[in-house]
């Protein structure tokens, strides 16, 4: 390991403390995962421990003097990763591990395989927040949506493993949009330190902008769960309360608006990106306040308040700058933790004084509102409203979700059916090809041979040939 | 001692390969370890040659044959060669332990470890080959091996097509394929008017007309040795009838060797403004092979055949990675060539335990074998994350590459859309995995481990695609030297 | 050591003593099957030992500037024999493989037992051949070809007792007779115009009749060198005759033809270029004829038969390219392909022989099982098959290697179009001898006895030099395509 601190001092603590809050929570997790039969719910409050010990190694990494650490060139031509330090970035990774000790240690009920998950994803989850180039962010949040991914499998059942499916194919569309902007930043830059290749991405030419913007805002869109990419945390269902809560309620969306945040300038503050973003955003937060004020079943509260903060992020970002962002992100933790937390009733029945339902309180504001407008005209034209607003919502959801289309069933029919067809096209064409040369042979079988006046025939029409050729005055 | 190395290469498992045929009745069981004896002595002579290139010699041997029409046989081995000599001996080494398992004993078997080795003696002759002669005559000695292998021991599933009938489309179609190179190859040895590979790195006088005909015969010839759409359609059938280890063999390495051709070729004869109207075409074709790889592996239901059609997707991806013409997209490309050898050797060995161990191939008849087979669903995820490109496994490194090369050579939107249909490889490696390892287990499934035979390369093979992943440093170092020798030099 | 003019004659005199020598020695004194093929090859032997003096002193000849020996009859007839070099090489070869096919018959004749006039024959067989390719006369050239002809019509028409023998006998008769006859109407129309018979005439200013006798004289010759669409005897007669004749006539005796067509058409003063254009033109139906035909066959040796054809299109194609443009190497590739054609289609033909000797194999279902019976006959078919179908390392893939070379030296469209089909059937030519080798090593029909039979020496050991021969060809060429440049092949 290369380690070079950027100014003159030595790098020992930076280094320390940030193996501290990197590789200790993945050592630990390795360590859990081979000894999973052995510490039942003793696995829980290790890994309460381990996260604990990285949060301070995160609170301590604030007050290092040292901005930057470059670490090893992994892949040569990209070259070193870099962690950064200080920062925003930093606080809303205390927070987030801190998130994470607390629900390990109030948590009840952990499977045997979630306490390692969280402590990759909380590894992964702290060198995203901690990265100073792109490559570092990329691998960390693929490292991260491994975990999400591999979240719903711990259910056991096949339905697990739809919804795994699902969950990580949407994170990795995310991230096909991430690295699609990170290339081109790089080949603008000719490198992959965030704040320079940022600066040299918005000197790039306005097309090229627009792609790079389009791939970050994907990216964020899906993490923070904006409509309509929001119900991929609804894979989360059955699943240890830790990864519901934390892993799928908090660390990825806080990623997503950790994300924005850095990259809000390229987004953009004004142009027809930024105002199609807001627009869609606002959307967004009207249909989902009218679906939950219908009265959702509970376990799609959370869900929906994740999204509802999600698009509250990105009008936010390009309509306020990024520092409402980072405002959002760190206001809205407790939100979510306690929304997520009701929803899985990570609490017990005997909930400490002030911890009101969330969802019950929504439920409420919502009411009131529509009570207000209950007049009766008004009344039949939102409820019209309602009604159309949640049934596109709905077909979004079912088309895009569910495939009720079939989109996806005829997709792969077509493909299916083209594959059989294409070769079933090849193999006719070689079969046809073969199919007619043995026809002619057949043919000059027949004609060609037996019949010795045949035969004589054609001997006197080739020596006529040749008679004519040579004797015709080409000698 | 270098060229000991060399000729040891190819000698020595030649050497036993006829002792295998001469004595096939005495050596009846012993014939799976001669073989093995013989591939692990080339896989070191190769790492002795990888010493001598370190310290920057490249070793050489000539013979002439016919002098009248200057014509020399010679080998030779320079960095662009190498690495796929390395990967094609590892990849060989490993078909030959993994067929101690996997193949029964009878009295074809030494027979069959024979042509095994003859087939590699094939790929590690057309790698040293320094001359047209030995490159097409090694060329059509893998053909001849794997063609002959794939009619006597290959087992065809049921309601397809016959042993026989694959056999001889797979020979026509790449034979019409050798034939283009072999045009291409006598074009320019007329040009220069002697056959060794030096000579024409010294200088070719080939007419500035010539060279796009020529590179369209040796892209050609080369793709449909690459199996890359529309070429393919001897892949899919050949690799789902070939016994196993031949299967290995063919996936990852003889594919490979249609990238060594296109690098040899016209990568180091002609320089980048000569090949940069090739550029674009190459890079759509790359896509198109990729997406219709992936969709068609999506589509299948023999466990097999969904690999097989991954390797077309996989060799999408080299060739989108060949022609972007720039420096990350080729070093790219060739580390492609080296992990997909590693992962798709080891995604075909999981489906042969996994056929091995239950006696079905078709996903509709599979399901929940991941608590009845852990060892085996454990390498199957990490070849099955592998191929997804997740980091730190080693194909994420080579797709970044590539896709870094795509987007440096200035074609955007193609290689946007490069990425985006690397979701599609996501989507069937997913829904592989998941339809053989997870879910209920259907009734009749009864699965029993696979022998160590079968399970240590497999092992093996997931250990070092995650050491790759995490460690790419050192090929890196290797492929990057390759680099200075093609297409004119890099700037 | 007889040198000069008499070296020349000796091996035609050596045949056609033998011949006589060997058919009383068959009356008087034995008729024992071994004891004539011992003599015969004797004799054959001697042939090819006077054929190689004679061809170092051609060589040395060359290499001095010198025309080549010859030998001239009782003066004034202007008949005689001289020791060119393409002609050297064809009589070396046919003696060659009628010393291995008389081995060969020690033992084949097993089947036929006619033996007191088999090995005459032959002999007669090779000497009018040997004639023919070393005439330096017109008359001479038609009497050395009747000789030829006529004892090939009698071989293949051996099996005197089935119906298709002597039917394609008759055929192989009538067009060859016409063939002759209208050689023979040439020479003479030719002599009319210009008094002299000599092949080495150039007839420069060619009046009416000139023309049309060295048409007739092309026309002729080409009928019995198979040029399509004139070729109808070939399958038939190569077909029904015994293995033992099927593979002299196909190994040699048309590409013999071909080289006398070129002689005489050079020899007279036609245009190079415009012999090129033509054998280029007519090549094509040669190949296309040759392997569509050869797709159908399920009888083994008419299979072979129309491959013959096919391979004498790659001959005339090459040899034309080399005329049109200029580029010699390119009709001394085809000399190769010549050499190596005689090397593998006789093995097939002779191995396709002991199959039907032993297990009565004619078309190639029967030949399942013979890798179990026969494993040497099996991997010297292969053998064969795999080089005609031009597969590296072997003889024939080192005479495609040359030809395709030296085509592409001329850049014209014909060239490439020609240089397609040619490929094309090469490609296609695969689907007919791929399937053959298959059923070599497949199993026999269940109910078949698999005794091993152990090969005859006889036979084994003409197969083996011709098999030796085959992969010697193909791993180093060197030698033999020097040996032919050097022989001035190329020069006619």
């Amino acid at each position: 390991m290369i380690l070079t601190a950027s100014e003159a001092e030595p790098a020992v603590w930076p280094a320390a403390l940030a193996g501290i809050a990197l590789a200790l929570p993945l050592l630990g997790a390795v360590g859990l995962a081979a000894r999973r039969h052995r510490t039942g719910s003793g696995s829980r409050w290790v890994a309460a421990a381990l996260a604990g010990i990285a949060t301070l190694g995160l609170a301590g990494l604030m007050a290092v003097p040292v901005r930057e650490l470059h670490l090893v060139a992994w892949l040569p031509p990209a070259g070193p990763l870099t962690l950064h330090f200080g920062g925003p970035g930093g606080w809303l990774a205390v927070l987030t591990a801190a998130a994470l000790t607390g629900a390990l240690v109030l948590s009840r009920s952990e499977s045997a395989w979630s306490p390692v998950l969280v402590l990759v994803a909380l590894s992964g989850a702290n060198a995203a927040f901690l990265a100073g180039d792109f490559l570092t962010r990329y691998v960390a949040l693929e490292v991260v949506g491994l975990a999400v991914g591999l979240a719903p499998l711990t259910v056991g059942d096949q339905a697990g493993m739809d919804r795994a499916r699902r969950a990580y194919l949407w994170l990795r569309l995310g991230d096909a949009g991430l690295l699609i902007a990170i290339l081109l930043l790089f080949e603008a830059a000719g490198t992959l330190a965030i704040e320079p290749a940022l600066a040299a991405g918005a000197r790039m030419p306005a097309a090229r902008v627009a792609m790079v913007g389009t791939g970050l805002l994907l990216a964020v869109w899906i993490k923070v769960g904006a409509w309509p990419a929001h119900r991929w945390p609804g894979a989360s269902r059955g699943t240890a309360p830790t990864l519901r809560t934390w892993l799928y309620g908090l660390a990825v969306p806080n990623l997503g608006l950790y994300l924005l945040y850095r990259t809000t300038p390229l987004v953009g503050l004004h142009g027809p990106l930024a105002t199609a973003v807001i627009g869609a955003g606002t959307l967004g937060l009207v249909v989902l306040f009218v679906s939950a004020a219908r009265g959702a079943p509970g376990s799609r509260t959370a869900v929906t308040l994740n999204a509802a903060l999600g698009c509250a992020a990105v009008v936010l970002g390009p309509a306020a700058g990024k520092t409402s962002v980072i405002w959002l992100a760190m206001l809205a933790t407790p939100l979510r933790l306690a929304a997520w937390a009701a929803d899985t009733r990570l609490v017990g029945a005997a909930a400490p004084k002030g911890q009101a339902e969330p969802a019950a309180w929504l439920g409420r504001i919502a009411r009131a509102m529509s009570a207000v407008v209950e007049h009766r005209v008004l009344n039949t034209a939102a409820a019209g409203l309602f009604r159309s607003l949640t049934g596109a919502a709905d077909l979004a959801y079912r088309v895009v979700e569910r495939d009720e289309l079939g989109v996806w069933q005829r997709v792969t029919g077509a493909a299916l059916r083209s594959n059989r067809s294409g070769h079933g096209d090849g193999d006719r064409l070689l079969e046809s090809a073969t199919q007619s040369t043995l026809a002619i042979s057949r043919w000059l079988q027949r004609r060609h041979t037996g019949r010795l006046r045949r035969n004589v025939a054609w001997y006197v029409i080739g020596l006529t040939a040749v008679v004519v050729w040579v004797a015709g005055g080409v000698w | 001692m270098t060229t000991v190395a060399m000729l040891a290469i190819l000698v020595v498992p030649a050497a036993m390969a006829a002792v295998l045929v001469v004595f096939r009745v005495r050596l009846r069981r012993a014939a799976g370890w001669c073989a093995g004896a013989a591939s692990l002595l080339t896989v070191v002579a190769s790492f002795v040659l990888l010493g001598d290139l370190n310290l920057g010699h490249e070793p050489v041997l000539v013979a002439s044959w016919v002098p009248s029409e200057s014509i020399v046989l010679g080998l030779h081995l320079d960095w662009i060669s190498f690495p796929f000599l390395l990967t094609e001996t590892i990849v060989t080494l490993v078909a030959i332990v993994y067929a101690w398992g996997y193949h029964h004993t009878d009295e074809r078997s030494p027979l069959f470890y024979a042509l095994l080795l003859v087939f590699g003696i094939g790929m590690s002759g057309t790698t040293l080959a320094d001359d047209m002669v030995l490159f097409y005559t090694f060329w059509e000695l893998m053909l001849v091996a794997s063609a002959v292998l794939i009619l006597v021991w290959g087992d065809a599933p049921p309601g397809g097509p016959s042993r026989r009938a694959v056999t001889l489309k797979y020979f026509i179609i790449t034979h019409l394929g050798s034939l283009m190179v072999l045009i291409g190859l006598l074009t320019i040895y007329n040009a220069v008017g002697t056959d060794t590979f030096s000579a024409l790195r010294a200088g070719h006088g080939l007419p500035f007309e010539l060279i796009p005909m020529v590179t369209v015969f040796f892209l050609i010839g080369f793709s449909v040795k690459m199996a890359v759409f529309p070429l393919h359609i001897w892949l899919p059938d050949a690799h789902t009838v070939a016994p196993m280890p031949v299967t290995i063999m063919l996936a990852a390495a003889m594919l490979s060797m249609g990238t060594y051709g296109i690098l040899r070729f016209p990568f180091s004869l002609f320089t980048r403004e000569q090949l940069g109207g090739f550029a674009v075409p190459l890079m759509i074709v790359g896509i198109v092979s990729e997406i219709y790889g992936a969709l068609m592996a999506l589509a299948e239901e023999d466990t097999k055949r969904v690999v097989a059609y991954s390797s077309v997707s996989q060799m999408g991806y080299i060739l989108f990675g060949l022609g972007t013409l720039t420096q990350a997209g080729i070093a790219g490309a060739t580390l492609q060539v080296i992990y997909h050898a590693i992962v798709k050797a080891l995604l075909f060995m999981v489906v042969g335990l996994v056929v091995h161990g239950t006696g079905r191939r078709r996903l509709g008849e599979l399901g929940g074998l991941g608590k009845l087979m852990p060892v085996t669903a454990v390498c199957g995820a990490i070849g099955t994350l592998a191929i997804a490109g997740t980091p730190p496994l080693c194909l994420f490194d080579s797709e970044w590459m590539i896709f870094t090369g795509g987007f440096a050579s200035g074609h955007t939107v193609l290689a946007a859309v490069a990425v985006l249909g690397s979701l599609l490889t996501v989507a069937y490696a997913l829904w592989f995995y998941g339809r053989i390892f997870f879910g209920q287990v259907p009734e009749g499934l009864h699965a029993h481990r696979g022998p160590w035979a079968l399970l240590t390369p497999t092992v093996l093979l997931a250990t070092l695609a995650v050491v790759e992943g995490i460690f790419p440093a050192p090929v890196f170092v290797w492929v990057s030297k390759q680099v200075a020798l093609l297409l004119g030099g890099m700037p | 050591m007889i040198t000069g003019p008499d070296l020349v004659i000796a091996p035609l005199a050596i045949l056609l003593g033998g011949a006589f020598a060997i058919y009383l020695v068959g009356r008087l004194v034995t008729a024992r099957n071994e004891v004539l093929a011992v003599l015969t090859s004797v004799v054959f032997a001697l042939a090819l030992a006077a054929l190689m003096t004679l061809t170092r002193q051609a060589l040395a000849a060359r290499a001095g500037g010198l025309p080549e020996p010859a030998w001239t009859g009782s003066e004034g007839a202007g008949a005689g024999l001289q020791a060119r070099g393409g002609g050297l090489s064809i009589a070396t070869i046919a003696v060659a493989l009628g010393l291995c096919v008389s081995i060969y018959c020690g033992r084949y004749l097993a089947l036929d037992r006619r033996q007191k006039v088999t090995y005459p024959l032959l002999l007669l067989l090779v000497a009018g051949l040997v004639g023919m390719v070393m005439a330096t006369d017109l008359f001479s050239l038609y009497l050395f070809c009747e000789l030829m002809s006529v004892t090939a019509y009698v071989l293949v028409a051996f099996r005197r007792h089935t119906d298709t023998a002597v039917e394609a006998g008759f055929k192989y008769l009538i067009l060859g007779s016409a063939g002759t006859l209208t050689m023979l109407m040439g020479t003479a129309l030719i002599y009319r115009e210009t008094g002299s018979l000599a092949i080495e005439q150039t007839i420069s200013a060619p009046g009416p009749w000139a023309r049309i006798g060295l048409a007739a004289l092309l026309a002729g010759l080409g009928v019995k060198s198979a040029f399509v669409p004139a070729h109808t005897w070939l399958p038939d007669a190569y077909g029904r005759a015994p293995s033992s004749v099927s593979a002299m006539l196909s190994g040699i005796a048309i590409e013999s033809t071909f080289y006398a067509w070129l002689r005489v058409g050079l020899g007279a003063g036609f245009p190079a270029a415009q012999l090129g254009m033509l054998l280029m033109v007519v090549s094509v139906p040669n190949m296309v004829v040759g392997n569509g035909l050869a797709l159908v066959q399920r009888h083994t040796k008419r299979m072979l038969a129309y491959s013959t054809i096919a391979h004498m299109g790659y001959t005339m194609f090459t040899v034309g390219v080399g005329l049109r443009f200029g580029i010699p190497d390119a009709v001394t590739a085809g000399f190769f392909l010549i050499a190596a054609h005689a090397a593998m289609k006789p093995l097939a033909f002779l191995c396709k022989g002991v199959c039907h000797l032993h297990y009565g194999a004619t078309l190639t279902g029967e030949l399942r099982g013979t890798w179990q019976r026969t494993p040497l006959v099996a991997v010297l078919f292969t053998v064969a098959l795999v080089s005609l179908a031009g597969i590296p390392p072997l003889a024939g893939f080192a005479g495609k290697w040359f030809i395709l070379g030296q085509i592409l030296r001329a850049r014209h469209w014909m060239v490439y179009a020609g240089l397609a089909i040619l490929l094309a059937n090469t490609v296609l030519s695969l689907a007919y001898y791929l399937p053959v080798v298959a059923l070599l090593y497949t199993a026999p029909p269940p109910g078949t006895e698999l005794d091993q039979r152990r090969t005859s020496g006889w036979m084994a050991v003409p197969l083996g030099a011709l098999g030796i021969i085959a992969l010697g060809m193909g791993l180093w060429p060197g030698p033999w395509m020097q040996w032919l440049a050097a022989l001035g092949v190329a020069g006619g």
